[in-house]
């Protein structure tokens, strides 16, 4: 490139300091300019229609909230109101652990509906009120308590979740 | 010669000018309503996970051992594994509720794992107990169904479900067998008729196949058996 350029330069020069043919050249140079540059721009063009990827404009991809859900981390106590069923929990959570061993389940679920608790060893039994709202007193049994509570309402719909409840007297 | 020496430059340095732009992949800026949009739902991400996660209240894990080494311990419990995090201050306890250190405690086993979640949302377990999933499974199902047949002879009858009416349960009791009505009053075994519908809590009899032992009946309605029949008009 150097090369060719210092020669244009060295036939630029004669051109100049040769008054008599001076305009001559110049058209002549002036009319390669144009050729060249013409010819240029036509290659540029397709070398761009060959490789439309490095010109066309990528978007870099925008986070959507799906993808962000997706790497989120998962809640670590999964509640057990989000089960699709018609009985709620609203007290305790699941995975709970407790130093006394009588406690109480509360929630919600169809009003009148009747509530079967079941411990591993123990069944409890009870009726939510007209707005669906139940609290029963049940005891747990020393260590983990894998509980079944079930919910039957008035049209004899069945609905049971499960809770693990821990009794444990130990210092924690 | 400047000129000329212009144009001929102007004449090269488009192509690579435009080399230079192929290479480039400018990126597009995030519409600003998206941003706002996505920044809201992570804040309020971060809220619903701190609300449900007290740092001072007590949890407890139950599961399986799949993998275990000096600084946590991964569990599994109904196809879903928890890494709890092992500390100095963690307590470990044998299944003869002796106190125990980790180099006892090996895959396979199974155990109760009870601690605090810390602030980066990890489970630090205090107390891991080695115990057995067999012995503290809950067996009991809680059906609702129909009696069909109650024998004369032994105190067995048949419920059929609600639920699911190509299913017999051949139901025996005895005499720590609860029985209650809708109001939490006690019955005797004999109020029980063919055709009512009842509660019952039940359990796999391990001595007698297909055979449950209930330990709780709680009557829906009064037994369609007992019923009168209304004399017909002649």
């Amino acid at each position: 490139m150097f090369q060719f350029y210092h020669q244009l330069l060295t036939i630029c020069d004669i051109i100049y300091n040769s008054k008599m043919i001076k305009e001559l050249f110049l058209a002549i140079a002036l009319g390669s300019i144009l050729g060249f540059g013409i010819t240029g721009a036509f290659f540029a063009l397709n070398k761009n229609k060959n490789n439309p990827k490095q010109n066309s404009i990528e978007i870099s991809p925008t986070p959507t909230i799906t993808d962000l859900q997706m790497t989120t981390e998962v809640n670590p106590t999964p509640a057990v109101s989000e089960t699709n069923t018609s009985i709620n929990i609203t007290s305790p959570e699941n995975n709970a652990v407790f130093s006394n061993s009588k406690i109480s389940i509360k929630g919600d679920s169809k009003p009148n509906s009747l509530i079967v608790i079941s411990t591993p060893t123990k069944t409890f039994s009870g009726k939510a009120n007209s707005n669906g709202i139940f609290s029963i007193s049940i005891e747990l049994d020393s260590g983990i308590n894998l509980i079944k509570i079930s919910s039957i309402d008035i049209e004899d719909n069945q609905d049971q979740i499960e809770l693990n409840l821990t009794y444990s007297t130990a210092k924690i | 010669m400047y000129l000329l020496l212009f144009l001929l430059s102007s004449l090269f340095f488009p192509t690579t000018t435009l080399s230079q732009e192929a290479t480039t992949i400018p990126t597009k800026a995030p519409n600003k309503e998206v941003l706002e949009m996505v920044q809201q739902k992570v804040k309020d991400m971060l809220q619903q996970n701190d609300s449900s996660v007290d740092l001072t209240v007590p949890k407890s894990f139950v599961g399986t051992i799949t993998q275990i080494d000096p600084t946590q311990v991964t569990i599994n419990y109904k196809n879903e594994s928890r890494v709890i995090i092992l500390t100095d201050e963690t307590v470990f306890i044998d299944l003869k509720r002796n106190k125990t250190k980790i180099d006892n405690i090996k895959e396979g086993q199974d155990i109760l794992a009870m601690g605090y979640f810390n602030q980066y949302g990890n489970f630090e377990a205090k107390r891991v107990v080695v115990t057995d999933l067999k012995t503290i499974e809950n067996k009991n199902e809680i059906i609702l169904g129909k009696i069909v047949d109650i024998s004369q002879s032994s105190p067995i009858f048949v419920l059929i479900p609600t639920k699911d009416k190509d299913i017999q349960y051949q139901i025996k009791t005895d005499s720590k067998t609860e029985i209650l009505d809708k109001d939490n009053n006690k019955l005797s075994l004999d109020k029980l008729k063919s055709g009512q519908k009842i509660i019952v809590i039940i359990q796999p009899d391990a001595k007698i196949a297909k055979t449950f032992y209930v330990s709780k009946i709680i009557t829906m309605d009064s037994p369609t058996a007992q019923v009168p029949e209304t004399p017909a008009n002649n």
